[in-house]
């Protein structure tokens, strides 16, 4: 038999194009290809046939993985049956439970030490490829490794042996053993000229082994590297077989592809930059035309948006963690999983679950979790919750979650979940790609479990379930890759061999290309080193050499990152920069042109998209109309709910966040921080009321007033009834001990100041906490009720006058309440547009104390009676507890009180008429686009406006 | 905006079983299709047993989870008692034997698509294309099934130039159907 040879073919020529002109001499019939991956066959089948244009027999092809297998059970007389990694995994486990058994080591329990055994499966296949003799690790490096992963290394030897053992009496193999046999044992195998292997980069020992036997029987190898300086793994394969085999270099262009740069801000921009760059190739069928390379699957949906509707083929399969449907088993498997070890429902997880489609609608159930502050519930509590969800709520707990508690085994457990699909598929409309995603979990999930060796074993739900969980993560929802046309979509494992005309490289970004390095607890890097097998350096160069093989090959290449800020995959927010891959290449342009990128003529081929803090797709400069519907609405609020200033306020500072609170009723994300100051504001008035009200013995209001000294207050009677609301409080129970103790003397010295130092020395106190309703009529809109609770009403009593002070506490930041309200004319106002709304705004910053006193006025003239009226009897006046609590009246004129009269009828009431109509009347919701109404506006996140 | 996921080829959305019972109608399926593709001449079926052990092994199937001795081995050894079968696993001792090739599993290619019939026969005046069904369905799929092997016909008509016979059989109930009849020319 003649020797085989080896093929080095230059990475930017077509390896398909030059072994189908060589297939096309051959008896295809005869031939035999092998793939590093099943869709190179496909475009084997493509480029053959651009050669035989009639159709023809293709050669006997496979990809390296499936051959192996296939092999194996041919070539085996009685072939043992190929285990999965969970039988693996289990059989690790009950090898383990006898080793540690024989050496009096306490035996851990499977719930914990699957996990361990996972890993230890996935070693053992590493060592067999490698062809390493598996034996014990005496004294691991302990600091590396956490205590199982060391007593597992110092056994592994042990462990293995018997793992064979338990294989041998179940006549069972792993596919790696499977490779190690087909490279150790003499063997039939595809021999002779007509035996391909094709465009192999990284290579086991055990494949290594494999191959050379190949070889030494006439095979061919096609390797894809640069002929004068090949691959590091290639250089090191040539420096072993250069001499034996007979080597032949074809060489190619050395010149670079024609480079395009995209920095992109996010995935949307990214995605539109490539939307754009696509342009006329968006409507190509040739399968070697167009590539693109998305180096992990999570953005592929995003992508699909964007990509044409003409053909279009995805390669990768769609992790099926990704679904909806993944969360929805990951939520049902935490929640039963809690519910066993607490006996009681998270709150969070119930509400997860509910809230998600598949099983049934359950909005009362959601609103009543979402609302509720407890964390964990038992049933009643959650079925009372449910109210007229009870019986719906009642059936989920007895098919689904009680149940499903109740398995013992993996088989029950599967019998359980089996009817929840077919529930889902009976009773909610799944898309087409939910049908696919419940599919591929059924019949690689579900039903392959009850065939496992421990699929009958007595196990506790917690396990059953985690393996249900582990087990979702390594499904992948395939799509159809047949006929083979159009755009190519991959990723980068799928590109090898291919080559397009022109590339387009998505998330070129760090972490992701090369992406994060998978923390394995039994295998850090120092280990692997140790163990002899591939570690993360010799990973990174075989990334790094299918992307620069796929580029290399490449006439034009786009190459797109993104730059912004995002959370990462730790705690800490991180800026996504561009792969050390592109920086490479940028670094060859520099070298090239010895000039810097942006002096090189690639300047013009570099693209950065600018975050625009312009709202897109809609105009701004118009804001948003009022429909008749619309004004329909406010006419019906205006008329049926209670006008208080807050309301009037709130429009007077943004009309748009008034449609979005009071019309659309959204309701507004709450802003947790860490002092509430309005669950404080509310504590300390509730304390004032209580107070003052024990004090005085007042209940209702009295017109003569209840006389209080300053010298009849006790501080320490209203410091107890404040400290006892506050310590009631949301905010202050989630307070760290030390702030709840600066709180409360920080309170203590306000409130102190203002009781002891700047209460009147004697007043008259005639309401407390007191709501007062006033009608108003505006002939276009009918009665309106106006509303207001006022904090406290005193009588003074002075020997030259005596008048009533409209007290307001203010706890919180006050605007200018003396601003030009008083000289302020109504008649200035003319259209209901935004003119006029910001001339009001200019001349009121806050209308709570004067309406207040406006409603007290309004009351105390209809008590005393007209005649005995004059407005100058109301005065408004604050006291500022965050400050020193000193009262201060506001006043309209020291010397003339008459003009209070006039102003509340002649200029107030036409005001607050004006506005109110501005309410229904303007043609718009105009924006506040003031920075300091917008900034801490609850509703930024949705505004059109928001920024 | 529209669901992406109508412009992407889902694989199985139609055909995928949503019941035990369907995924092991499937895998019992694969099973046969594996087990009669270790099957080149008629004398090879002596050794039906060995190659359905490896079929259960390739599938990681244990054999306790099967009835080989009542079902796989019984419908396997069926389509060795039908009178055509000498057409699809032609015997080692016809004098015809060094004139003919099987092909099992063999893909060819064709306008655009990979296509993989169970079985090709090739004797020197024609060709016999043959593919395994394990169940008898319904009308309409009997209808796609039969669409496939006159595809597959005159495909083989076309690369080997002669005539060609298509041909179902379906291994449960018994049942073989001839499909097509081209000349060489397709």
């Amino acid at each position: 038999m003649k020797m085989g040879k080896i093929l080095i073919v230059h990475s930017s020529l077509n390896i398909f194009e030059l072994l189908t002109e060589e297939l096309k001499e051959r008896d295809l019939e005869k031939t035999f290809v092998l793939f590093p991956h099943r869709r190179a066959i496909q475009f084997l089948g493509y480029y053959l046939s651009q050669k035989i244009k009639s159709p023809f027999f293709l050669p006997e092809a496979r990809a390296i993985s499936d051959w192996i297998i296939e092999h194996y059970i041919k070539v085996s007389d009685s072939p043992k049956f190929v285990l999965t990694i969970w039988d693996q995994t289990w059989l690790i486990y009950q090898a383990v439970k006898e080793v540690y058994k024989s050496e009096g080591e306490k035996i851990p329990a499977w719930e914990e030490f699957s996990p361990w055994c996972f890993h230890l499966a996935k070693l053992f296949g590493e060592l067999e490829k490698e062809l390493i003799q598996i034996k014990d690790f005496p004294y691991p490096p302990s600091e590396k490794l956490a205590l199982h992963g060391e007593r597992i290394l110092e056994r592994q030897g042990k462990i293995y042996q018997t793992f064979v053992k338990l294989l041998e009496k179940f006549n069972a193999i792993t596919p790696e053993q499977a490779l190690r046999y087909l490279a150790e044992e003499d063997i039939p195998l595809p021999t002779g000229r007509n035996t391909f292997l094709v465009g192999f980069y990284a290579l086991s020992r055990a494949e290594e082994k494999l191959f050379e036997k190949m070889l030494k029987k006439g095979a061919t190898l096609y390797l894809q590297s640069n002929p004068e300086n090949p691959a590091t793994l290639h250089k090191k394969l040539l420096e072993k077989w250069g001499e034996k085999f007979e080597v032949v270099k074809i060489g190619g262009r050395n010149s670079a592809p024609e480079f395009f740069f995209f920095e992109a801000y996010d995935l949307h921009s990214e995605l539109k930059g490539l939307r754009e760059a696509l342009g006329n190739n968006r409507r190509i069928k040739r399968p070697d035309r167009v590539g693109i390379l998305l180096p992990e699957p999570n953005a592929l949906v995003p992508l699909l948006h964007f990509l044409p509707e003409e053909s279009v083929n995805i390669t990768m399969g769609y992790p099926f963690r990704l679904t909806s449907l993944a969360l929805l088993f990951n939520t049902l498997f935490d929640l039963v999983i809690f519910l066993k070890k607490h006996g009681v429902f998270s709150v969070e997880l119930l509400y997860n679950l509910v809230k998600l489609p598949y099983l049934g609608k359950f909005p009362v159930l959601s609103k009543g979790l979402f609302a509720t502050e407890a964390k964990k519930l038992p049933l009643e509590k959650v079925l009372e919750l449910a109210g007229s969800e009870r019986f719906n709520v009642e059936k989920l707990f007895k098919e689904v979650i009680e149940p499903l508690l109740q398995a013992e085994s993996l088989v029950e457990a599967v019998k359980v979940l089996e009817k929840i699909v077919s529930f889902i598929g009976r009773n909610y409309q799944l898309s087409p790609f939910e049908r696919e995603a419940l599919a591929v979990f059924t019949d690689k999930v579900l039903f392959p479990a009850k065939r496992l060796l421990f699929a009958k074993e007595k196990l506790g739900i917690k396990t059953i379930l985690s393996y249900l969980k582990e087990s979702l993560k390594y499904v992948n929802i395939p799509f159809e890759g047949d006929p083979l046309e159009g755009l190519q979509v991959m990723g980068l494992l799928e590109t090898r061999l291919l080559s397009f005309e022109e590339v387009f490289v998505l998330e070129a970004n760090e972490g992701v290309l090369p992406a994060v390095e998978e923390i394995n607890p039994l295998l850090p890097q120092e280990i692997r080193k140790i163990l002899g097998i591939p570690d993360r350096e010799r990973e990174e160069e075989i990334i790094r050499y299918h992307f620069e093989r796929l580029l290399a090959g490449a006439k034009k290449v786009h190459i797109f990152w993104q730059y912004c800020t995002t959370p990462g995959r730790g705690e800490i927010e991180c800026k996504k920069v561009k792969s050390r891959f592109v920086e490479k290449i940028i670094w060859e342009i520099e070298k090239k042109y010895k000039k810097l990128f942006e002096q090189t003529p690639y300047k013009d081929h570099f693209k950065k998209a600018v975050i625009s803090t312009e709202g897109v797709g809609k105009n701004l400069n118009e804001p948003l109309k009022k429909g008749d519907k619309v004004r329909e609405k406010v006419l019906n609020l205006l008329q049926d709910k209670l006008i208080s200033p807050s309301l009037l306020e709130e429009y007077l500072n943004c009309p748009l966040k008034f449609f979005y609170n009071r019309i659309l009723e959204l309701k507004a994300p709450e802003v947790q921080k860490e002092v509430a100051h309005d669950e404080l504001g509310t504590a300390v008035h509730a304390a004032l009321e209580e107070y003052f009200k024990n004090l005085t013995g007042l209940e209702n209001i009295d017109l003569n007033g209840r006389p209080v000294k300053r010298s009849d207050i006790k501080f320490e009677d209203f410091w107890k009834l404040f400290k006892e609301r506050l310590e009631n409080t949301g905010f202050y129970k989630k307070l760290s001990p030390e702030k709840q103790i600066l709180l409360k003397e920080a309170a203590k010295f306000r409130l102190q100041k203002y009781l002891l130092y700047n209460f009147p020395f004697k007043t008259k106190i005639v309401a407390l906490e007191t709501s007062l309703l006033k009608q108003f009529v505006i002939p276009e809109i009918g009665q309106l009720n106006f509303y207001g609770k006022i904090d406290r009403i005193d009588k003074i009593e002075k020997v030259e006058e005596s008048y009533y002070l409209i007290i307001d506490y203010k706890t919180g930041k006050i605007g200018d309440l003396e601003k030009k309200f008083w000289n302020f004319k109504t008649c200035e106002l003319e259209n209901y547009d935004e003119k006029a709304l910001k001339l009001l705004k200019k001349n009121i910053d806050s209308l709570q104390l004067i309406f207040y006193t406006y409603l007290a006025g309004s009351f105390l003239k209809e008590k005393l009676g007209k005649n005995n009226w004059d407005w100058a009897l109301v005065r408004p006046a604050f006291i500022e507890l965050k400050k020193e609590g000193e009262l201060k009246e506001l006043r309209l004129n020291k010397a003339d009180h008459s003009l209070y009269s006039r102003w509340f009828e002649e200029e107030f009431e036409p005001c607050i008429k004006f506005l109110i109509l501005h309410i229904l009347k303007s043609p718009y919701w105009y924006p506040a686009n003031s920075h300091s109404t917008c900034t801490y506006c609850e509703y930024k996140n949705i505004c059109r406006y928001g920024f | 905006m529209k669901y992406p996921f109508s412009k992407i080829k889902l694989r199985y959305t139609e055909e995928i079983p949503f019941t035990e019972e369907k995924f092991l109608k499937k895998r019992r399926g694969e099973i046969l299709h594996f087990t009669l593709s270790f099957i080149t001449y008629r004398e090879d079926f002596q050794n039906v047993f060995s190659y359905l052990e490896k079929a259960l092994s390739f599938f990681g199937e244990r054999k306790e989870l099967w009835d080989i001795e009542e079902d796989l081995l019984p419908t396997l050894k069926s389509v060795f008692s039908l009178k055509e079968s000498e057409l699809f696993f032609p015997s080692l001792n016809s004098p015809l034997a060094l004139f003919v090739k099987v092909f099992k599993e063999r893909s060819f290619f064709a306008g655009g698509r990979v296509f993989r019939p169970d079985r090709v026969v090739i004797y020197p005046e024609k060709a016999v294309v043959v593919d395994f069904k394990s169940h008898f369905p319904d009308n309409e799929i009997q209808k796609t099934q039969a669409a496939q092997v006159e595809g597959y016909c005159r495909i083989v008509s076309k690369v080997y130039k002669r005539p060609t016979e298509g041909y179902l059989l379906y291994l449960q109930p018994l049942t073989l159907k001839k499909i097509a009849s081209l000349n060489e020319n397709g």
